[in-house]
């Protein structure tokens, strides 16, 4: 029975079928079929999958990067980037990955971020010098900071699965971000250096200053929602609608780079948005409901309850399964599928809750441009590449991701620092 | 086809994609607005709003699903689209048309099963916490959403077979 579950599933998975139905459709069949729990639950499980109030927190966020991103921001702070970063060895490159971290902390999504900073970046490191299949690979691996780097949808799932605190979350998410992007930053580096592409400009401090000013707004947008959240003034959803309310007056009154007609066209894009990310989130919550009552999901505990006395060899297995499960599921839906077991053998073996958190959000990003499925290979081609010289660019940044994976395993202080100090 | 009917058939789906849009802008609209309020108020009038909550729950969810219907006509679904990207176009085609009415039927029984779950509501008074609607209003968006997607999904596997008219997106994702 789990091997034509599991089978169904793939079958699904390879046709291309939307992912919320592949993971709904296998669950209402196999109820009507095969028991007699009736078929309705399903129903009731895919809306109460979402009417959770720290979900909310997921359509604001994504409403105020997109009017943040249409609304000029993006281009200042990849000016910004730019003004700092450009004059390193493999500067270009790390121009790059600098504004996906910034951007990344303004709309907390992965595709999002490929798309925004690919745009601008693709056609200026073609000039420079670098080969597609790498600019593509960099964009899709540095696009993945968008889950590590808080406000994380991810995070926010994670949550609101766990009960863990959202704001804890965020303030772990900066530690290992920076860690993760360093690695990337000291890629670009090494590229550079070994195919002798050449330095593309000089430090310029007026530059940088006019820069830094021109974009203030914008890095303004993540302090006030950390300060918001930390200092209490509000929860995580609430910070969220308040980050809609600034973008809109940052956007609309202060850089007047945005019309009333262009919100109303970013607020309906964030719905559609929104709906794509939310509707599988709804549909994972039924299919994991489904797991537990049929008794599929003790396979997956017995499978980790093998490692409870021993957190080393505990995180590598639940890195490699979340790996895995990354290279054919989305991110929100290994949360909510898997995280229910992996959790209680987490928590058995003494592994702190909120470093578990930001281990697999680092996991799920790096599952983000994997191949066979990762999600951001197929954004990628949206860019003009085709799928095979996004294969062969993510190479180099996979192993170079693991390498941040395995830091941010072990030694949880990365993550556990800054949360300390405000919890 | 006619252009006689496929005149009206544009203008259906015009009709459609209209109320689609509508209802998810002014939800999300609705929802941001109430939050906001219920956070100003709090702040300055020490005053909490008790239903601020719900409305700004539902509103979203109901979102969601109606949301879901402009993504399956846009093909804005979350997929995995690896035969898209290596089989030849003609049968990458076939399989396009094969995925969207898998969808298409999916989306049908579960609307019916959201039907029967809605009429089973009906029968009980219960009622939201603070809003104190009837729950199966507050149901009645997944038999509604889930028949318009199926009705999408259906459409988008037709265009794309069709592809010369492949209908213009009118609201575009990317």
């Amino acid at each position: 029975m789990p091997t034509l579950f599991a089978g169904t599933l793939g079958v699904l998975i390879v046709l291309g079928v939307p992912i919320f139905i592949t993971l709904l459709l296998p669950v209402v069949i196999f109820l009507v079929v095969f028991t007699d729990t009736p078929a309705l639950l399903v129903i009731q499980r895919l809306f109460s999958g979402i009417d959770k109030f720290p979900l909310m927190a997921i359509p604001f966020f994504i409403l105020a990067g997109n009017i943040m991103a249409q609304g000029g921001l993006s281009k200042r702070l990849i000016r910004l980037a730019n003004a700092f970063v450009s004059p390193f060895s493999g500067g270009l490159a790390m121009t790059a990955v600098a504004s996906s971290m910034f951007f990344a902390a303004i709309s907390g999504s992965s595709p999002a971020t490929v798309i925004a900073v690919g745009k601008v970046m693709m056609p200026a490191m073609a000039k420079q010098g670098y080969p597609r299949s790498f600019t593509i690979g960099l964009l899709m691996s540095a696009g993945s900071l968008g889950i590590i780097i808080p406000p994380s949808i991810f995070m926010i799932v994670y949550g609101a699965v766990t009960g863990v605190s959202i704001g804890a979350l965020f303030l772990a998410g900066i530690g290992a971000g920076l860690i993760y992007g360093i690695v990337f930053l000291i890629v670009c580096f090494g590229y550079a250096r070994i195919h002798g592409i050449k330095r593309s400009a000089q430090w310029d401090k007026a530059e940088m200053l006019a820069a830094g000013r021109d974009s203030l707004w914008g890095l303004a947008a993540p302090l006030i929602i950390l300060g918001g959240i930390y200092g209490g003034l509000f929860t995580p959803t609430e910070a969220a609608a308040v980050a809609v309310v600034y973008a809109t007056l940052v956007t609309m009154v202060i850089y007047r780079e945005m019309s009333l007609r262009e919100l109303l066209q970013c607020t309906v894009q964030s719905a559609i948005t929104t709906a794509q990310v939310m509707i599988i989130i709804a549909a994972a919550s039924a299919f994991a409901w489904y797991l537990t009552t049929s008794g599929f999901a003790n396979g997956i505990s017995g499978l980790l309850s093998g490692f409870s006395d021993d957190p080393v060899k505990l995180l590598l297995a639940i890195n490699v399964i979340v790996i895995i499960a990354g290279m054919v599921l989305d991110p929100n839906s290994i949360i909510i599928i898997l995280v229910p077991f992996i959790a209680v053998v987490a928590t058995q073996a003494g592994i702190d809750p909120i470093h578990l958190g930001i281990v697999l959000s680092v996991n799920a990003a790096i599952g983000m441009f994997t191949p066979p499925f990762g999600l951001n290979l197929f954004v990628a081609t949206g860019l003009g590449a085709t799928y095979r010289e996004a294969i062969t660019g993510s190479a180099p940044f996979i192993t170079a991701a693991l390498v941040a994976l395995m830091l941010i395993t072990y030694v949880p202080a990365i993550s556990l620092w800054l949360p300390s100090l405000v919890y | 086809m006619t252009p006689l009917i496929s005149k009206s058939f544009a203008r259906l789906d015009r009709a459609m994609s209209l109320l689609e849009v509508t209802v998810v802008t002014v939800l999300l609209v609705v929802s941001v607005t109430i939050v906001v309020v219920d956070i100003l108020s709090r702040i300055l009038l020490g005053v909490s709003i008790s239903w601020a909550s719900e409305l700004a729950r539902y509103a979203i969810v109901w979102m969601v699903f109606v949301g879901g219907s402009i993504g399956a006509r846009n093909g804005a679904h979350i997929s995995i689209d690896i035969l898209g990207e290596t089989l030849p176009p003609h049968i990458a085609r076939l399989v396009l048309l094969i995925s969207s009415l898998t969808a298409s039927v999916s989306c049908a029984v579960i609307s019916f099963l959201g039907y029967q779950l809605m009429s089973r509501m009906m029968m009980f008074t219960q009622k939201s916490p603070s809003l104190e609607i009837p729950m199966w209003m507050v149901y009645a968006v997944i038999p509604a959403a889930f028949a318009l997607m199926s009705i999408r999904f259906a459409q988008a596997g037709i265009a794309a077979e069709m592809s010369e008219r492949r209908l213009n997106l009118a609201t575009s994702t990317g």
